[in-house]
């Protein structure tokens, strides 16, 4: 039933679609074309249908018991931090803490406020301010190529994961502001050293669904290599098509399952060596594949996607770099300096939860002044260098335009 | 428990305070600048200038004061539409009950469209209530609204180097509401469309037209509909009659400027060629205005009146700012237009074959200093044609305010040497 919903709603124009081609490509003498519907997609149904489904099958499993108040149950399902874009809670987590009795907290209120900054930050000074320059090139592919082309997916890596990660911490640290405990959905992806690790430092509300519901019951990696393999192709392409109903998504998870594959491969003919070089040396190769899979994700067709990857080897514009042509696309000098710091800071405190130091912990621990200090200093940086609200435009504003 | 709620207070506290200047910081410094005064206004003001850009330029409250006495503001604003009107006049009479409102009427056939900048312009400066959140819902589409109500979620990018010293210390206009113009652009005497020919107004420009005639009556404020002097299209004209049947409708005023015996000279009068005032046109309606409120609408003259002393001091401001601006130009055109004022006594020297008595505009602005102002003419030997020497005193100070030596350059433009 949750899965019919979904399927009509998110898949069913994009598989009439398909059938659509298959019939035009199979050439018949009489043309046969299936009508869509263009459907409304309701807000958020990938996260609430999967939330549905991992309840549902966990009482079947017996895992847990089936839940007699309706209200609570919707409660659970529409739990509004979590609602339009996760992290998608287990019903064994969540539907608990419901039923706990839930007091205020000045601590709770505290850090789950100073989890919704970083959130804030990751979402306004990184992601949106990236999307400027990304959203130009991926719009216009045919006026910005190599270069743009390399520095656009670089950003998109950035701008992807605060973009998500983001909503995932303001959930999260909304929710604990009224005393209900999240998941941690991110944790510090892009130092992962392999494919698999991304996997498990990326998203893990979702991968860790879909090892729990998919992935085992297939067999996972109990039924010998062949079916392990499968196992994981199927699970990505699953993946890929949960975050949209289109090719790009499906390549993208296909492009992730293949990497795993040849991952698991490679180790099994070479030993990992463990110096910091070899450490880094992993870390940007999987970043840089990680990065080059984002091509699929965020391009709007497959053919735009490799005609931008082959405009990377074709076009030479390196000068770009220092001819000013690049703060031509939306961010000026002034942003792409804020994009940098922001990164870095990034860089930094993913780093700490990289190394399990909890920077929240360490500032809260600080004389007043001192956090005072740093909670306003976060909240101005955000409030003044975000990218929210209107855009004032000089130019609008002489009023000498009668 | 205390303890934490006592700090959550005084944390939220320091944050709005911080908030306050930080915001006030980035705004947008125009509203502020031209509309402060007005919402600081210690006494009553008698009478309200509402319109557009036209009227901005042509109407100096300054000078209303100085000549006739008059405690007046110009409220108009750039790009105005008569339904930002309407607001505007909402707006001042919440701060002030003035005996006469003064509307002109150049956007009476204009389509409502939102303006950004203007809305702003007329928004920003008006204190947040009941008022503002009515202008704001009134003017603008919803999903516009925080950006004029929560100022700060557009100007907040302001950081990305828009930022100048002004908006550290921002300097307030002196002249209650008026923007005069000292540039000259000569345009051709236009020929005027009979009073009988007109083109209909409609709409909600008409609607609001009413409500700011019927909102008036309501609060006993004589209205005065005008159109302000310009060489305009025949649409405009044919626009600017239409203003004989509202006022006759409504049993008011109307004055046409330039059909009422204004010596308004084209060649002097405009700062450009889009209808705008130049300082000395801007001189002769706000002359005619003054002349008309005082004797026409019994509109009192406050100069005697010591509740308004610092009207005089103000004035004095205002004319150092002026004397300021006759130093600043190095256009002798731009600087001729400045020179009649009656408070100015200028010495001009010339050659005896004088290039600049040929060149008709600039005979026409030496002409026309002698209209509010005194020039006495000085024939010398020593200068050469192409040369020309202009004094400038305060006849009130005896002070020396400029003097300056213009050069014929090439296009007949005449600039400092």
């Amino acid at each position: 039933m949750n899965l019919g919903i979904l399927f009509f709603f998110k898949y069913f124009d994009f598989a009439i679609q398909l059938i659509n081609s298959v019939l035009d490509k199979l050439n018949f003498s009489i043309s046969i074309s299936i009508p869509t519907f263009n459907v409304l997609l309701p807000v958020g149904i990938s996260f609430y249908i999967f939330q549905s489904l991992s309840y549902t099958i966990d009482v079947y499993r017996h895992e847990i018991p089936a839940e007699r108040d309706f209200l609570k149950y919707a409660l659970f399902v529409s739990f509004f931090p979590q609602l339009v874009a996760g992290p998608i809670e287990r019903s064994k987590n969540l539907l608990q803490q419901i039923n706990e009795e839930h007091v205020f907290v000045y601590e709770n209120m505290r850090n789950g406020l100073l989890l919704m900054l970083w959130g804030y930050f990751l979402k306004l000074m990184i992601a949106d301010r990236a999307a400027i320059f990304v959203d130009t090139v991926f719009e216009n592919p045919d006026l910005y190529q190599g270069v743009f082309v390399i520095i656009a997916v670089i950003l998109f890596a950035f701008q992807v994961y605060c973009d998500f990660a983001g909503y995932s911490l303001i959930a999260k640290g909304a929710a604990e502001v009224m005393g209900f405990r999240l998941m941690d959905n991110f944790c510090a992806p892009y130092f992962a050293e392999s494919i698999g690790e991304f996997w498990r430092r990326w998203h893990i509300s979702l991968s860790s669904w879909f090892r729990d519901y998919l992935y085992i019951p297939l067999g996972g990696n109990r039924k010998g290599q062949v079916c392990k393999y499968r196992n994981l192709i199927f699970v990505f392409l699953a993946s890929g098509l949960w975050h949209g109903a289109s090719v790009t998504y499906a390549v993208w998870g296909l492009l992730h399952g293949i990497y795993q594959i040849v991952g698991d491969l490679k180790n099994k003919v070479c030993k990992r060596r463990t110096n910091r070089l070899n450490k880094c040396f992993r870390i940007l190769i999987t970043f840089i594949l990680v990065d080059f899979s984002w091509i699929f994700f965020r391009a709007d067709t497959l053919e735009i996607a490799c005609n931008m990857i082959h405009s990377v080897f074709r076009v030479h514009n390196l000068s770009i770099l220092w001819d000013l042509s690049i703060y031509q696309l939306g961010l000026g000098k002034r942003d792409f300096l804020v994009l940098l710091i922001s990164i870095a800071i990034l860089f930094f405190a993913d780093m700490a939860k990289y190394k399990n130091i909890e920077l929240r912990k360490i500032i809260v621990g600080r004389k007043l002044w001192c956090r005072w200090f740093i909670y306003y200093i976060a909240l101005f940086s955000i409030l003044i260098f975000g990218v929210w609200g209107g855009q004032y435009d000089s130019a609008a504003f002489i009023y000498f335009q009668f | 428990m205390k303890g934490t709620l006592w700090k959550t207070i005084v944390f939220v506290v320091v944050f709005l305070v911080i908030f306050e200047n930080v915001n006030r910081l980035f705004m947008d410094k125009y509203s502020y600048i031209k509309y402060k005064d007005f919402y600081s206004e210690r006494e009553n003001l008698d009478v309200l200038f509402l319109g557009t850009s036209r009227v901005i330029n042509g109407v100096d409250p300054m000078e209303l004061w100085h000549d006739w006495g008059i405690a007046s503001y110009n409220l108009a604003n750039y790009s105005e539409t008569i339904c930002t009107n309407y607001w505007q006049l909402v707006n001042a009479l919440q701060y002030t009950q003035p005996k006469v409102v003064v509307l002109d009427l150049f956007a009476s056939h204009t389509e409502y469209t939102v303006n950004d900048a203007m809305l702003h312009h007329f928004t920003d400066a008006m204190p947040m209530g009941r008022t503002k959140i009515r202008t704001v819902m009134d003017l603008e589409e919803e999903n516009r609204w925080d950006q004029y109500l929560f100022e700060f979620s557009l100007y907040h990018s302001r950081w990305n180097g828009e930022l100048t010293l002004q908006d550290i210390k921002p300097e307030l206009w002196k002249t209650r509401g008026g923007e005069i113009r000292y540039n000259v652009v000569p345009n051709d005497q236009p020929q005027f469309v009979p009073k009988e020919q007109y083109n209909e107004m409609s709409g909600v420009n008409l609607e609001y037209l009413q409500k700011i005639i019927d909102l008036c009556k309501q609060k006993e404020i004589q209205i005065i509909l005008t159109y302000m002097p310009y060489a305009p299209d025949e649409t405009s004209q044919r626009n600017a009659n239409y203003g004989y049947i509202i006022a006759k409708k409504n049993d008011i005023p109307y004055l046409d400027i330039i059909r009422e015996g204004l010596e308004f000279n084209f060649a002097t009068d405009m700062a450009d060629d889009g209808g705008h005032m130049s300082a000395l046109g801007a001189r002769k309606v706000t002359d005619f205005l003054g002349k008309y409120l005082t004797e026409k609408c019994n509109v009192p003259d406050r100069r005697n009146d010591h509740s308004y002393d610092y009207w005089n001091a103000d004035y004095t401001n205002y004319m150092q700012f002026k004397a300021n601006m006759i130093n600043d130009q190095t256009d002798l055109m731009f600087f001729l237009v400045l020179l009649s004022d009656r408070n100015l006594e200028t010495a001009i020297y010339l050659g005896t074959d004088s290039l600049a008595l040929k060149d008709r505009n600039i005979a026409e602005l030496l002409e026309s200093i002698a209209i509010f102002g005194h020039a006495e003419y000085f024939i010398k030997n020593s200068f050469e044609d192409n040369e020309i020497c202009i004094e400038v005193m305060n006849k009130n100070t005896n002070e020396k305010i400029s003097v300056k030596t213009f050069y014929r350059e090439e296009l007949n433009l005449w600039k400092e040497g």
